[in-house]
């Protein structure tokens, strides 16, 4: 039991060290920026993660608040929602960022080294905006209503099950670009990491040509689809629901976020407690083995794939329903795809990893980009990400020092060795 | 590398190198009147309770459109002494969260430039409270009635017009052509007045058009400003954005010549740039802000050109560019006061509604 504790502390400690460097460094360029690195790392998370007055890091947990008759109290910052809380935001950013993770880790853990997210992500996104707004036309043409003469029950109707048919063209379209990536690699032996590269490079041109021509609305100098139906939205919390609640303000977080957490639960059910999930983790040790071992390992691959390709699919709907609403030209280079093998390497592919690490990284991010609000370059955000990514891939090095720390400490604490596997 | 070092030596010596003097051989031209002494700075006035937060499109450093909104935003904090925030994002994906983000801080005006109109309607339903300022911002899926948003478009088929004018004139081989971003009726708007004013100066010329389908990619622009030079082309206008330099440079380097557009660019390569077809991108913004300083905020649409000095030519009053006539050729220079006569006259005739420039935008209605 300790020694299992211990072995999750000295996990979560790298993420820590690696981000505490990744600060040290960069303070070097913020101060070459002409500021001060510890208000501007404060300024940073507290636009990532901070409630409303937050200015310190201390605020990150309890910020002093001024009531109506003058009086400063001290709330508990991340639940205080006056006003709209960065969290929300963060979290809506996450709600893709997961499902990308979770599509990088269910290919990494066959083995397959994947990086097709962004392809299957945008061909996905593309199929729900479509059906988004064609279906709901051909319901109303079919009934002969408007979106405003229609009865209530029609709309509660089409409420229900467009944005469900939406998601699941998204999934089958990402599964199935996923899968060629798949077939060409069991048949073929092509290389993953060249066939994915080379998907996604024709995935985002073809959706540009989708945008730009066919499914084009308007003339807009920026070209752009039409926006989906009242009836394909994919609720946020601010519309409905929860729209009393203060704390979701201003973001457009909703039923989406659930749906992935709920996806999150099944992935880590599937690989850790499902004989097809064994196969394919078998599959990731060593192909030849498995398949002597008695285990179809193509089939295994194939299936992480297809898996792996729905829920960057699902990731796409998930943006269009829930937050986009239409696709503009641009949005394919939004690159949460490629954001989302990032997560699911930090986080070691570890379910519960990949949804702390996915919001913390997307907090971070908007942190980053917030940083012009105190007028400091939007460069610079970008590169402390990109110092902590490169500290936290310095896994092995941190990994030693710290049990080299922990056996000079603590002479007596060396334990037999314990397997390294997952929990 | 060697091609990059020239580059960077181009830029250095556009930012720092041409200062426009004072030329005593000509007259009548009012830039060349000494300037006036009451350029002094004045003190600002103090509006640091007032706040306005500004949201580009894409990062600066275009030195065309999206500089010339951020100086408008610069001017307006340094002259109106208020608060005012830059926001630079990397483009379409990140506009929503930059908007969404300023509307947290609470500033009098969000001032958005170029952002698209769903997301503008969009949050400006979401929080009424909260005063807009949308420029650049064409096609609404409904025209929008909203109080607490104000649209302001700059109309330029009339100066690129006037530009048109001065291309037609000033071309050698009779052939001159335009570089548009993207086919789009925004763009169009610039390149269908341009070739009718090359057309009412010069019958027989030749107007031909390529489009980069990107604001920021000089490499292809230049490429297809060079095919546009092979085929006999020898003045080019660009509206183009970042992508526009690669035309500028191209004529530069094939010794032919460009017209500017948004911004002053005329000094970005003396010699080449016969003039720019300016947007007063920074005034719109700069009337934003002052419209919430002197409490006249207004919600609904402007349309603003010509006539309201919101778009004009680099030459005019104001601006006074002069730098082609000091480092353009002989030949070309020696025929300038004869095309800014035809352009002030055909500029008479505009204001005065004697003559009708096509307007691309309302065509595509």
């Amino acid at each position: 039991m300790i020694s299992r504790l211990r072995h999750v502390l000295e996990g979560a400690s790298i993420p820590v060290a690696a981000v505490l460097l990744g600060l040290v460094v960069s303070s070097a360029f913020v101060a070459i920026a002409g500021k001060q690195p510890l208000p501007t790392y404060a300024f940073m998370f507290c636009e990532g993660f901070g409630a409303r007055g937050c200015e310190s890091f201390g605020h990150l947990l309890f910020v002093p608040v001024e009531e109506e008759d003058g009086s400063v109290n001290t709330h508990f910052a991340p639940t205080l929602g006056t006003r709209g809380h960065k969290l929300a935001i963060v979290l809506e950013r996450a709600t893709p960022l997961i499902l990308t993770a979770l599509s990088a880790t269910v290919a990494f853990r066959a083995g397959m080294f994947s990086i097709g997210q962004d392809g299957q992500l945008v061909l996905g996104a593309v199929a729900a905006v479509f059906l988004g707004y064609w279906l709901p036309d051909q319901i109303y043409l079919l009934t002969g209503t408007s979106p405003d003469s229609a009865p209530p029950l029609q709309l509660a109707l089409m409420r229900l099950t467009i944005p469900p048919v939406a998601m699941a063209a998204a999934m089958l379209v990402g599964a199935f670009y996923s899968w060629i990536a798949g077939i060409l690699k069991v048949r073929l032996n092509v290389n993953e990491l060249i066939s994915t590269i080379i998907l996604n490079a024709i995935a985002v041109q073809f959706v540009t040509f989708m945008v730009n021509f066919p499914l084009r609305a308007d003339f807009n100098n920026i070209a752009r689809t039409r926006t989906i139906d009242d009836t394909a939205w994919l609720t946020p919390f601010t519309r409905a629901l929860l729209n009393e609640v203060d704390w979701f303000r201003g973001s457009r977080l909703g039923i989406g976020l659930l749906l992935v957490l709920v996806a999150a639960l099944i992935i880590w059910f599937f690989l850790h407690r499902t004989t097809a999930g064994y196969e394919q983790r078998m599959t990731e040790g060593s192909r030849l083995f498995a398949r002597y071992g008695g285990i179809p390992s193509a089939r295994a691959t194939l299936r992480a794939m297809l898996i792996s390709g729905a829920l960057s699919g699902l990731a796409g709907a998930l943006m269009i329903l829930g937050v986009e609403r239409r696709i503009v030209d641009g949005f394919t280079l939004g690159g949460v795809g490629f954001d989302g093998v990032l997560v699911a390497i930090l986080a070691r592919e570890s379910v519960v990893g990949i949804l702390l690490v996915a919001s913390f990284f997307a907090g971070l991010e908007q942190g980053a980009i917030n940083l012009q609000f105190e007028n400091l370059p939007r460069q610079l955000g970008g590169m402390i990400i990109a110092f902590m990514i490169l500290f936290a891939s310095m896994e092995d090095f941190f990994r030693d020092n710290i049990t080299r720390l922990r056996v000079r400490l603590f002479p007596r604490s060396v334990a037999p060795s314990q397997s390294a596997s997952e929990a | 590398m060697k091609l990059r070092l020239l580059v960077i030596v181009c830029l250095l010596f556009g930012m720092f190198g041409p200062v426009v003097h004072a030329q005593d051989d000509m007259m009548e031209d009012p830039c060349l009147a000494p300037m006036e002494e009451n350029g002094e700075m004045m003190e600002a006035p103090d509006n640091s309770h007032i706040s306005f937060e500004i949201i580009l499109p894409n990062p600066r450093g275009d030195r065309s459109f999206i500089d010339s909104a951020a100086a408008g935003a610069e001017r307006a904090i340094a002259e109106l002494g208020v608060e005012g925030v830059i926001i630079e994002t990397q483009g379409v994906q990140e506009h929503d969260a930059a908007v969404r983000r300023a509307i947290q801080d609470e500033p009098n005006i969000v001032i958005t430039i170029a952002v698209d109109a769903v997301i503008i309607e969009e949050v400006a339903v979401e929080f009424p409270d909260q005063k807009f300022g949308a420029q650049e911002t064409f096609f609404f899926p409904a025209p929008p009635d909203l109080e607490n948003l104000a649209l302001f478009n700059i109309l330029t088929h009339e100066n690129s017009y006037l530009a048109g004018m001065a291309a037609g004139m000033l071309t050698r081989t009779g052939t001159v052509g335009a570089v548009g971003g993207i086919d789009a009726p925004g763009i169009n708007l610039f390149i269908v007045g341009f070739e009718e004013g090359v057309k009412s100066v010069c019958e027989d010329c030749q107007t031909v058009r390529s489009y980069v389908g990107d604001f920021s990619d000089p490499v292809t622009a230049k490429e297809q400003a060079l095919a546009l030079f092979e085929q006999g082309a020898d003045i080019l206008y660009q509206v183009a954005g970042r992508s526009g330099e690669g035309v500028l440079q191209a004529a530069s380097e094939t010794g032919n010549f460009a017209i500017g557009v948004d911004s002053n660019q005329d000094h970005l390569f003396p010699g080449t740039i016969l003039v720019s077809a300016m947007k007063r991108v920074d005034n719109a913004v700069f009337s934003f802000v002052e419209s919430v300083v002197n409490d006249t905020y207004e919600s609904g649409t402007t349309t603003v050109g010509l006539a309201e000095g919101f778009a004009g030519l680099s030459w005019d009053e104001g601006i006074c560019s002069r730098t082609f006539d000091e480092y353009g050729p002989e030949d070309l220079v020696a025929q300038l006061p004869d095309v800014r006569a035809a352009i002030a006259e055909a500029r008479e005739a505009i204001l005065a509604g004697e003559l009708e420039v096509t307007n691309a935008l309302e065509m595509a209605g």
